[in-house]
């Protein structure tokens, strides 16, 4: 069991992680935003912590669904970051975020259709030479779903991956809020998948609002998505698994609980 | 793109709900379409005036949460979020401000919180050895992260105190004449008074000395006090 378990890097924790503590954790997920645009403190901290541990990139930029060439000077960035701290997974949404004129900072639904995995997946491929590595897209919750969609979310994400090369960073809170929100089985979504394409899990908390499930990051992760994390590697053996926490972010020590939990889990099923 | 995607984005960036997309999308659990769409409409306008009081917070905290929030949201209708870094959301804040006559201070002060935000994530450079022989027709070269800032009002005690409740009493209705640079991993901030300040920006424009002294006049305590700032500050590269 080597480098399984990894927290999101977080602002709330760069003074603590800056004097370069010992921690539980074994790598440390790094939202590309964040930093590629800085060669201030938000570089310099990727630097301390790439000292002691591993990194991947995640990011919420890409927007792959956007009907346009790949944003080059997004790219550019993005390599010369991935240049310089060689992170063993970068990843971003199979979503879009914004039309050419306005960015929405949200990971938005699209229409699943045999045409989008086409269009998406040529896009993507582009996208995977000009980073000269293969890229991961994570599931996204949602709170509508297109009428035009002509299959299931795990059948689209499955063909963009198949058609383009790219991984899948599976993500099991999203699979579980979708599942209740949209009322489908998500182990019919976790039985699907592939084994070979997923290369990463997410772990985090969502938030229950007046009727329906809130993916905010702002809490332990629940139970049902502790089960599906269960199932999940029974499946894939070998996937590190990463615990995003975005609101109410709390001490680290409780991030490091919460990937002891996934270690227990992992453990009580491989040894 | 499809133009279902329009009417989607349509209906986040102008917060309302755009009824012509009701046919293609289907909301979640009990939700109505509207409900659903209202999710991400607060969601994006939460994520923006965060990153304004993030970036603004001096403003922030002279303003108070009600009128900072109203401002905020005024600039949002005005201003949607157009890069992926959403720590660039908010560049066009302060003269957005300035158009607002009775708020010149703050706009200035904006512009100041704009400043060292901008310099704060620039890569920090080494700074070189002074060598004071021919001082007078010597060409200068500066750091990169050299910036000049100069307002009509003295909004740099509402910028250091931001955090605290009980602000120093000081006079808003003075000049201020500052210069930001990043020495290691701080960004430092030193306030000169006009004639230093205008003889530190003909040296970083590559005049000389004695070119400058023909044309501002300047005390020789002045001229001594700069030069002790030059050479203690870190801000010449050679």
């Amino acid at each position: 069991m080597e480098s399984l378990f990894g927290v999101g890097l977080r602002t709330e924790h760069y003074s603590y992680l800056e004097s370069r503590p010992q921690t539980k954790v074994d790598w440390f997920e790094v939202l590309s935003e964040n930093h590629i645009y800085s060669k201030g403190r938000p570089w310099k901290i990727l630097e301390v912590i790439r000292k002691d541990y591993p990194l991947t990139f995640h990011g919420v930029s890409l927007n792959i669904g956007l009907d346009k060439p790949p944003n080059q000077d997004y790219l550019f960035h993005l390599k010369e970051m991935i240049d310089a701290f060689d992170p063993f997974i970068v990843s971003d949404h199979l979503c879009w975020t914004g039309l050419a004129e306005s960015n929405i900072h949200n990971l938005l639904p699209l229409h699943y259709t045999q045409e989008e995995v086409n269009r998406i997946a040529s896009k993507m491929d582009r996208v995977q030479s000009i980073l000269g590595r293969s890229v991961a897209l994570e599931n996204l919750s949602a709170y509508v779903e297109s009428k035009k969609s002509e299959m299931s979310e795990w059948e689209f994400i499955t063909l963009v991956a198949q058609k383009s090369g790219c991984k899948i960073l599976l993500d099991l809170n999203n699979v579980y809020v979708n599942a209740v929100n949209h009322s489908f089985d998500p182990m019919e979504y976790l039985s699907f998948i592939p084994k070979e394409l997923v290369v990463q899990f997410h772990l985090a908390g969502y938030s229950e609002r007046k009727g329906f499930l809130f993916d905010n990051h702002s809490r332990e992760v629940q139970p049902g998505v502790w089960k599906l994390y269960e199932y999940a590697c029974k499946k894939w053996e070998q996937i590190p698994a990463l615990l995003e926490w975005d609101e109410n972010v709390p001490e680290f020590t409780v991030l490091e609980q919460e990937t002891l939990k996934a270690k227990e889990i992992w453990r009580g099923i491989h040894g | 793109m499809d133009e279902t995607y329009q009417e989607f984005s349509n209906s986040i960036l102008k917060k309302k709900f755009i009824l012509e997309m009701g046919g293609d999308w289907k909301p979640c659990k009990n939700l109505s379409l509207q409900e659903a769409m209202e999710v991400y409409q607060i969601d994006y306008r939460s994520r923006l005036t965060q990153a304004l009081g993030f970036k603004y917070e001096a403003v922030w905290s002279v303003l108070g949460d009600e009128d900072f929030f109203i401002w905020s949201e005024k600039f949002i209708d005005t201003y949607p979020s157009r890069h992926e870094d959403l720590g660039r959301y908010g560049d066009e804040f302060p003269e957005f401000i300035l158009n607002y006559p009775d708020f010149k201070f703050i706009g200035h002060l904006a512009r100041l919180e704009r400043l060292f935000d901008h310099v704060f994530h620039l890569a920090s450079e080494k700074a070189g050895e002074i060598n004071i022989e021919n001082l007078e027709n010597k060409h200068w070269e500066f750091v990169s992260t050299l910036r000049f800032f100069q307002s009509p009002f003295k909004v740099s005690p509402l910028w250091f105190y931001r955090s605290e409740e009980n602000k120093p009493k000081f006079s808003l209705n003075q000049k201020e004449f500052l210069v930001l640079y990043k020495t290691g991993d701080e960004v430092g901030v030193q306030e000169l008074e006009e004639a230093p300040f205008e003889v530190l920006h003909h040296l970083y424009d590559g005049k000389t000395l004695s070119e400058i002294l023909e044309k501002i006049t300047i005390t020789e305590l002045q001229i001594s006090s700069l030069f002790e700032f030059i050479g203690s500050s870190g801000i010449v590269k050679n």
